[in-house]
């Protein structure tokens, strides 16, 4: 059975669509990621055109961390004020984005820079995110519990001004670190066309020292406010979205979102480190590969389509 | 129902060719002249029903040709800087078909020489209209040939050499595939009859294909009010997720 979309002007099966939305809703309830840089390359796979299986991807993204935001709150897993805050910081770092892209585009080197640092910043992270989570479980084999997470009360979010209560995950420090980290995501992530949840894990981790059980809940919840905006510009701007298609992708993806969930609350802490290393290496692998082997099809061409 | 269709159709085609036999050698006529595009639709194969005198002293050969809306499209090739794959180099087309299918009794180079089946608009190579900053690219001719290339792994150019079958008496069927991803707007059905490999006589028919039903309305609203579409968009990812959420805690409490 074949369902044919009508913005995309092609036929998709529809039972491929909602399984794809569940594999990556499950991601993203795992990790806190909004799934868009498996997403949006898996679409373009198919044949849908770019534009479009960006906004299908952030759509789905939005779903999906409704979903599993949820499932958070019940829990208590979300600092609302640190993500609001993070939020902020990502919706305004997307529209400097959009511009500072039009700008490198102009430059021609610039791009490759940004693609190969984009590179760098995501094995190192990817890296250091598994070795330091194996280093742990390791120690936890050998000594029995685990050493308490570090929390440094004296490095430079303590120090900087504008300091604010975050209760929730009992920190006092400054708002410019968690504003400028949202920032930074949105800037990269309108420059790469990713959500960016899987940088923004790792800062959460080591630049604010937020606990652990927060981390997951709040990045969803930057995720959330990211993808709906995403989803209305990449709508109103080039007529991007299709609803049959992220319809589909989205009925998937909001159970699959509630099963990562419940596999991610069986993770520990470490595991999950590890397993979000992992990702992000595999996304700098495929990325360093775009760049160095011959691509799939040299060349690249507009859609047919467009009308009534 | 489908042979009722063709069945009227061959009198249609019957009455007029033997009474103008004498003047008009060639007559056809679109099976179904709109091509409805529904949440069902995979594609759909255009017939040409038709009818043309054949001499006994030369050799003559139909070539139909179904021709989709032109729109500009671009084409580019991916380049290699410094040992790494970034950006590309683009060429423009002002006007290119969207679909273009050629069908015939036998291979097309084998009815008339290449210039003359390029200048009646029978290859679609010769039909993409380059534009004016792109003229002069020298990638041209390579990304020329890649986008007919692109387009026929597409499914959307087609050259079926065996995609017209002679009938009994003088009458003729040609089919047409056309894949999903062609797009709605007004289709020109064109037989050419060759005489000894000369053209020699040819008529035009036109389909429209459109989208009807739920996927007309879907692409209206979101051609005519992209906000609302967009929030529509939203709504429904905020609900779904907020349903499934519920539907969770209620059957599978953890």
């Amino acid at each position: 059975m074949q369902v044919y979309l009508p913005i995309a002007e092609m036929a998709v099966s529809p039972w491929l669509m909602v399984g794809l939305g569940l594999i990556v809703g499950c991601l993203s309830g795992i990790f806190g990621v909004g799934g868009g840089f498996l997403m949006t390359p898996l679409l373009m796979l198919i044949g849908i055109p770019a534009p479009m299986a960006v906004a299908a991807g952030a759509n789905l993204a939005a779903a999906s961390s409704t979903s599993s935001l949820l499932g958070q709150f019940e829990r208590r897993g979300v600092d609302l004020r640190m993500g609001l805050v993070i939020s902020l910081g990502g919706v305004l770092g997307v529209g400097l984005g959009a511009v500072l892209f039009g700008w490198l585009k102009t430059l021609g080197v610039a791009e490759a820079t940004v693609r190969i640092a984009y590179v760098l910043l995501l094995g190192t992270l990817g890296s250091s995110l598994i070795w330091e989570s194996v280093r742990a479980i390791l120690r936890a084999k050998n000594k029995g519990p685990a050493a308490l997470h570090k929390r440094s009360h004296d490095d430079f979010p303590h120090r900087l001004p504008l300091k604010v209560k975050f209760p929730r995950s009992k920190l006092y420090i400054s708002i410019i670190p968690p504003f400028l980290i949202g920032l930074g995501v949105g800037i990269l992530s309108a420059i790469m066309g990713v959500g960016g949840g899987f940088i923004l894990i790792p800062a959460l981790i080591y630049i604010i020292h937020m606990p652990p059980s927060l981390v997951v809940g709040t990045s969803t919840l930057q995720v959330l406010v990211t993808s709906c905006a995403t989803t209305f510009l990449q709508s109103v701007a080039n007529g991007g979205l299709d609803i049959v298609l992220s319809g589909l992708l989205i009925v998937g993806g909001v159970f699959g979102a509630q099963i990562g969930v419940i596999i991610g609350r069986k993770l520990k802490g470490e595991q999950l480190r590890a397993l979000l290393g992992a990702l992000v290496l595999i996304v700098a692998l495929r990325l360093a590969a775009d760049l160095t082997f011959s691509p799939v099809s040299l060349f690249d061409t507009s859609s047919p389509g467009g009308g009534l | 129902m489908r042979a009722l269709h063709i069945l009227m159709s061959f009198f249609a085609l019957l009455v007029p060719s033997t009474v103008q036999a004498q003047t008009e050698q060639v007559s056809a006529a679109v099976i179904d002249e709109a091509v409805l595009v529904t949440s069902s639709f995979t594609g759909a194969k255009v017939t040409v029903f038709g009818s043309v005198r054949r001499s006994a002293s030369s050799r003559t050969d139909i070539i139909v040709t179904v021709r989709g809306p032109d729109r500009p499209a671009w084409i580019g090739k991916r380049k290699r800087t410094a040992g790494l794959w970034i950006g590309e180099d683009r060429i423009y087309f002002a006007a290119a078909p969207t679909f273009f299918g050629v069908a015939s009794a036998r291979p097309l180079e084998t009815i008339a020489p290449k210039d003359t089946l390029s200048l009646y608009g029978l290859i679609a190579r010769g039909q993409l209209d380059i534009a004016q900053k792109s003229a002069r690219s020298p990638l041209r001719q390579e990304l020329e040939a890649a986008f007919v290339a692109e387009r026929q792994r597409e499914k959307l150019y087609v050259e079926d050499p065996n995609g017209v079958r002679l009938l009994k008496g003088d009458l003729f069927r040609a089919d047409v595939q056309m894949p999903d991803r062609t797009p709605p707007g007004l289709y020109t059905a064109k037989v050419m009859v060759f005489r000894n490999g000369r053209p020699f006589q040819s008529t035009l028919s036109t389909l429209v294909v459109s989208k009807v039903g739920a996927e007309r309305a879907i692409f209206e609203f979101a051609r005519d009010h992209a906000a609302l579409h967009g929030l529509l968009g939203v709504a429904i990812a905020l609900i779904a997720g907020f349903t499934a959420s519920s539907l969770f805690r209620r059957f599978a409490p953890v």
